[in-house]
């Protein structure tokens, strides 16, 4: 096998001064094991899981990280979702000590998972497409003390999916919750831990949303690659007047580039591990450092983001990321979008303090983007009904067109549109946004919710 | 790799690739050279260029036999590269390979 200097030079490049890493390696793991009436238990047993797997993982992501010479950011292991696991509780005791079971189990999966050296716990979730069972009220109703409580445990609830429509209650009790939690922890912190889904796919590496879901192998290595700062560095390497067909050819070929070190992480830690090989989560996930930073591939492909064209200009680098992307893995899965997290990339946050980027614009962008309404700071004290309405529009869009979306809303308490909110370290800051004006009150306070569309009758 | 053939990479045999950036100065080949020679690790194969003063290099070594994990070697030709002032990058050749070939 022959390399030249030029190609050695182009992968050391990437990863040394682009930035080009493994966002994260996610172990999904089977803890519906862990199911049992009795909370000590549940407990116990969900504690175990976390300390067996995450040792392994964790060493066998280091071993491989430092072999290869390529940073791993994040190790984080993905649960079934707790309502599975909640469920024979609140058979046997109620709702109400199941959620107390939630809370002490989150508190210690959050001790265990330091303990481990994993950086965050998936799965602290509930699915309410049509309806929510015993288990998954045990969660809602532990969700906003879990958010506030504990550092690593995330969670999220699907509430709604093109198979069985979207349901207005769940959509209600999670703008509630996230607005509870909030003012309960007096920052938008815990926000940040939750997500509301449509659609959710069982091998995302990104939490909130990540969890191992119903006809998964137990011990399953899902890897998320990042790199905006590569894809743009390409884009910027061409002549300023080089037309689209071109950008999107280069655009293919780094696709292929950034998907196959994720492809040679997964397989490596999974042989490290014992594991087995899951899915490589295609999205370019940005980050706070400057350049690293959707809005500037954007920019490199010549339009702001929030300008007229940038939702073309997006729609047309996921659909290349995705093309060179899909060659390089065995098995593309999770979003394979692009993430365009607002407070976590300074570029998109700058696009907003200018007035490029207001709420429905990136709505509109989730049409073309997968990953959906994400890290948008707002006012604390915006009523709940507003943000149901904000959150069911996005799932509707995600359900009509059969997309995997979510929505992940950082209710501020104490600010208004445009005071900055810092939250630290990778969340980056953001100006809190304007959820917008009019009344909505009526159509979401009926409740109930909305059947699927026309796309699950022609499934037969 | 470059004028002359490459020695083909054997199976089973574990091979890094050495990436060199920096200012141009004497010695440099030769420093990283003796930290790898220590080690009992085998340049296959070695290719470099300057252009505007700026060095590039780019080896190929057989660590198979080496007394040193690529961890340790990496972090020994890291501290070589910055007493001359270069920046070293180490990775194991499956990540060229993953990258460079479908």
């Amino acid at each position: 096998m022959h390399f030249s200097i030029a190609e050695i030079t182009e992968v050391a490049e990437m990863i040394r001064y682009r930035s080009l890493d493994v966002r994260s390696v996610t172990l999904s793991v089977d803890a519906s094991i862990c199911a049992s009436p009795w909370p000590g238990e549940v407990v116990d047993c969900l504690r175990g899981l976390v300390e067996e797997h995450g040792r392994r993982i964790r060493r066998a992501v280091d071993t491989v990280a430092a072999k290869l010479g390529v940073p791993v950011t994040t190790v984080r292991i993905a649960l079934t979702p707790l309502e599975a696991v909640l469920a024979p509780v609140t058979a046997a005791s109620g709702v109400e000590r199941a959620a107390e079971t939630g809370l002490e189990a989150a508190a210690e999966l959050d001790r265990a998972a330091s303990r481990a050296g994993v950086d965050y716990i998936g799965g602290f979730a509930a699915f309410a497409d049509r309806g929510l069972g015993a288990g998954g009220r045990a969660v809602l109703s532990a969700l906003p003390r879990v958010l506030v409580e504990t550092e690593r445990v995330m969670g999220f609830v699907n509430a709604a999916s093109t198979w069985l429509g979207l349901n207005m209650d769940a959509v209600a009790a999670s703008a509630r919750l996230v607005l509870e939690a909030a003012r309960e922890a007096g920052s938008p912190l815990p926000g940040a831990k939750f997500l509301v889904t449509v659609n959710v796919a069982p091998d995302i590496p990104f939490l909130p949303a990540a969890h191992h879901g119903l006809g998964e192998a137990d011990g399953v290595v899902n890897v998320a690659i990042s790199g905006p700062s590569v894809v743009a560095a390409v884009l910027r390497g061409l002549p300023r007047d080089a037309p689209l067909e071109r950008l999107y050819d280069e655009l293919k070929r780094i696709g292929f580039k950034v998907s196959r070190l994720g492809q040679l992480v997964a397989e490596r830690v999974a042989a490290a591990s014992g594991y087995s090989v899951g899915s490589v989560d295609l999205s370019l996930a940005p980050t706070p450092e400057p350049g690293d930073s959707i809005a500037d591939v954007l920019e490199a492909m010549g339009v702001e983001f929030g300008a007229p064209g940038s939702i073309a200009a997006l729609a047309m680098l996921i659909d290349a990321l995705r093309k060179g992307g899909a060659m390089g893995v065995c098995c593309a899965g999770g979003y394979s979008g692009a993430m365009i997290p607002v407070s976590e990339d300074s570029g998109i946050a700058s696009a907003v303090a200018r007035g490029l980027a207001t709420i429905y614009k990136l709505v509109a962008m989730t049409g073309v983007c997968s990953t959906g309404l994400d890290m948008v700071p707002v006012p604390g004290d915006t009523d709940w009904r507003r943000l149901a309405g904000l959150i069911a529009d996005v799932l509707a869009l995600g359900m009509v067109q059969g997309k995997v979306l979510g929505v992940r809303l950082l209710p501020a308490p104490g600010k208004k549109p445009g005071d900055t909110v810092e939250l630290g370290g990778l969340l980056g800051e953001a100006p809190v946004m304007d959820p917008g004006p009019g009344s909505m009150e009526e159509f979401v306070e009926r409740g109930g919710r909305i059947p699927p569309p026309m796309r699950r009758l022609l499934a037969g | 790799m470059s004028t002359r053939d490459q020695q083909e990479l054997q199976e089973g045999r574990e091979y890094i690739v050495v990436f060199v950036h920096g200012r141009d100065r004497p010695g440099i080949v030769a420093g990283l050279a003796g930290v790898l020679a220590e080690a009992n690790a085998n340049i296959l194969d070695i290719s470099q260029t300057v252009m505007r003063g700026i060095f590039t290099m780019a080896m190929i070594v057989d660590v198979t036999d080496a007394r040193l994990r690529i961890e340790e070697l990496r972090s020994r030709l890291d501290e070589k590269g910055r007493e001359l002032g270069v920046e070293v990058s180490v990775y194991h050749i499956d990540v060229v390979k993953y990258l460079q070939r479908p």
